[in-house]
């Protein structure tokens, strides 16, 4: 672990599956993550990834199998594994941001609603107040001048960099990106990954979905390697560059370690 | 009809008899609108139901009024209905009940497409920022789902106005009933009856102008085009 000591358990998944219609796509995986860390999930289309982070936050109901989010359980209760209401998993859903492939910016909303849409109407912040504090982040991602379009009017780069606001306005303990990158043009990537980037850098606690292998180990603490619905090697970029060859891990990067080797983190 | 003579006294002088058909069409409409709406947002959802015991009767019930002619429906609900349920209803309140039910049916497939329409994208997304169901369906499914149809909906008020006539059939005083009754009093069905005709067309022209505004505004603002 690269944690030094004294650091604090945010997040802790303790044997979590999930299976649709027979076939089992999350199979025992059990992982921490400490406040303030960036875990990059990693894997081949279908390996389980997204489905891992739809089911930290409730968006798919896992099988089996707990999460905890600063000691408190997620979703169910009590031996029974009985479903919390839908307040209680609302509160919990509350503190987990999330980023989507396709941004899901309300369109009859503009960029400002959007924002502000979550503390007004779920925390209950006085609208000034969300107003003031969504203007405050817009301008952190250079968006301020759009505050009052309509999403239709925005790249989708702009757009993602909006959902990331959305979610940062809710002050969540983390934030779950689900490839965040994939649904874009080449040459808006770099605009996200550049706010992803930044946040990483200030403490903010991410798990990031992703195939942009050079934000994966450049940018994450930490790397979840999926394959087939389980973790098959976890560990530093570091660490996992360093695998043998045969490794899992090497065989999925292929080529591309060569280009990470480069970055320097060999 | 070259040598026909317009003349417009009669109605003058019978003007009420007019006014009082336009405000009863209007009140049918008023009442029929409203039960259509509410029973329709009533059986939207219904319609949608995860449990088919809820969804298919529903759905028969929709594809049943749907198949009959308006106006069988109307005199169907006059004569039937008292024998059926020993209702003594007026004419009146049984055309509105029956034009109701009827507009009910259509208004519900129109609200149910609508939040069909909306991507679980945008609710996933409302209820990841902490909303419950009910509220992300209030705050971000339902005003989507609303922008969407808004031209259905009115497309629909229409046929309403439409069909709010058909209470003639059975002797309700609306617009056209005592139109024709005064055409055949006074002898004058062409300016009585083309008087009929233009307060449909200056209640239903602005409407439909409206509704083909409001959908270029929404496109072009809210959706891609």
């Amino acid at each position: 672990m690269t944690n030094g000591a004294g650091q604090r358990t945010l997040l802790s998944v303790e044997h979590l599956g999930k299976s649709f219609h027979g076939r089992r796509v999350l199979d025992d995986i059990s992982f921490d993550v400490q406040a303030g860390e960036v875990i990059g999930l990693i894997g081949r289309s279908g390996s389980g990834k997204s489905t891992l982070l739809r089911c930290l936050n409730m968006l798919e109901r896992p099988d089996a199998g707990r999460i905890r989010l600063d000691s408190e359980e997620i979703g169910f209760q009590g031996p029974q594994r009985k479903s919390v209401s839908a307040h209680a998993l609302a509160r919990q859903r509350a503190a987990m941001g999330m980023v989507f492939q396709h941004f899901n910016l309300w369109p009859h909303r503009t960029v400002l609603q959007n924002v502000t849409e979550g503390p007004v109407t779920v925390l209950g912040v006085p609208r000034a107040q969300a107003v003031a504090r969504a203007t405050a982040i817009l301008e952190r991602i250079g968006l301020a001048a759009k505050a009052d379009a309509y999403p239709v009017t925005l790249s989708g780069g702009q757009q993602q960099r909006v959902s990331i606001a959305r979610a940062l306005a809710m002050q969540p303990q983390l934030i779950l990106f689900d490839e965040p990158t994939s649904a874009l043009d080449p040459e808006l990537v770099a605009e996200v990954l550049a706010v992803m980037t930044d946040l990483a850098r200030t403490g903010t606690t991410m798990l990031v979905v992703t195939h942009e292998m050079r934000f994966a180990f450049e940018v994450c603490h930490r790397i979840l390697h999926l394959d087939q619905g389980r973790v098959a090697d976890a560990g530093t970029p570091t660490a996992l560059l360093a695998r043998p060859a045969d490794s899992p891990v090497r065989a999925f990067l292929g080529v591309a370690v060569l280009a990470l080797e480069a970055v320097g983190h060999a | 009809m070259p040598e026909y003579q317009w003349d417009f006294d009669a109605i003058f002088q019978y003007r009420t008899v007019l006014v009082d058909g336009m405000l009863t069409t209007l009140r049918v409409l008023a009442f029929s609108v409203t039960i259509g709406v509410v029973l329709g947002l009533i059986l939207a959802p219904l319609r949608a139901a995860h449990s088919r015991w809820i969804r298919w009767p529903v759905q028969a019930l929709i594809e049943t009024v749907r198949a009959v002619p308006p106006l069988v429906l109307v005199v169907w609900a006059y004569y039937c209905l008292p024998i059926l349920a020993d209702m003594q209803l007026s004419a009146y309140w049984t055309c509105v009940l029956a034009l109701g039910l009827y507009g009910s049916v259509f208004f519900a497939e129109i609200f149910r497409s609508g939040l069909q329409s909306v991507d679980h994208g945008l609710v996933e997304a409302a209820l990841a920022v902490g909303m419950t169901p009910f509220r992300a369906l209030l705050r971000v499914a339902a005003p989507i789902a609303f922008l969407r149809i808004l031209p259905a909906f009115v497309g629909q008020c229409v046929m309403a106005i439409k069909n709010s006539v058909l209470g003639s059939y059975i002797a309700v005083g609306e617009l056209l009933y005592e139109g024709q009754r005064l055409s055949t009093a006074t002898f004058r069905p062409l300016e009585v009856l083309t008087l009929v005709a233009l307060f449909f067309v200056v209640t239903i022209l602005p409407l439909s102008l409206l509704a083909g505004a409001i959908e270029q505004r929404i496109h072009g603002r809210y959706f891609r085009r």
